[in-house]
């Protein structure tokens, strides 16, 4: 009786889901929230925001010719977010308020479920994002270095 | 006999979905039926005994009432242990 189904399909019903108030769940794909979740490891439950979005929020929307995104805003402005993966060094482009899907309220790694509210995840999220810069210059150190290996 | 309230059924591409207004839809663990399970969903949802659905989906398909019945009570106690049907 069960099968799988994209996620692409799936979107006219998870969006009447959250606007009925209720959650979606389900497992990520890809690797650009790493090291926070794992690609095909770790879930994650979404609901519409019933609050003003804030820094570090991780949030679920989707992209022309991209698809859906779950990323953690570095910056609210007054027109939008601006997001990144927590695998990225770059930000993205603004994100309009209207176009934000669903925030993420509660994760699962290692099977257990843990709320974006805990302490660890507060803890995690705020040094995460505000060493950036750190990882940006290290990964261009070692871009340079291999550029240099390669001659 | 009845499906719980709340619970709908949402037809995605060629498959059909069985959702929790308000509750959680959960990726992993969803409900989906096949043309004859839908079949069998809206007759319950219409109201219809195990038997009368029985009857409406010989109507639709070319298979025998026990056979039909047997189909019935099956998915029936399936969305029971799924906690869809009380």
């Amino acid at each position: 009786m069960n099968k799988p189904i994209s996620l692409d399909d799936i979107f006219p019903i998870i969006s009447e889901q959250l606007v009925s108030g209720g959650t979606a769940s389900f497992t990520i794909h890809g690797t650009s929230m790493l090291p926070f979740l794992k690609d095909r490891k770790d879930k994650v439950w979404i609901t519409k925001p019933n609050r003003k979005l804030k820094k570090y929020d991780i949030i679920f929307y989707r992209l022309d010719g991209v698809g859906f995104i779950l990323h953690r805003i570095v910056k609210v402005t007054r027109d939008g977010v601006i997001c990144r993966g927590d695998n990225h060094t770059d930000n993205e482009p603004l994100l309009k308020f209207d176009d934000v899907i669903a925030i993420v309220t509660d994760y699962e790694r290692n099977g257990k479920k843990r709320s974006v509210d805990s302490v660890f995840q507060i803890l995690y999220s705020r040094f995460w994002v505000n060493t950036m810069i750190f990882r940006k210059v290290k990964r261009k150190i070692e871009s340079m270095f291999k550029n240099r290996k390669g001659k | 006999m009845k499906i719980k309230d709340g619970f709908v059924l949402r037809q995605v591409a060629s498959s059909y979905v069985v959702m929790n207004i308000g509750g959680e839809l959960s990726f992993n663990k969803m409900i989906t039926l096949n043309e004859s399970g839908a079949l069998i969903w809206n007759a319950l949802a219409d109201g219809l005994s195990a038997e009368e659905a029985a009857k409406r989906i010989t109507s639709e398909y070319e298979v025998s009432y026990e056979v039909a019945l047997n189909d019935v009570n099956s998915f029936i106690e399936k969305m029971k242990e799924a906690g869809v049907i009380e």
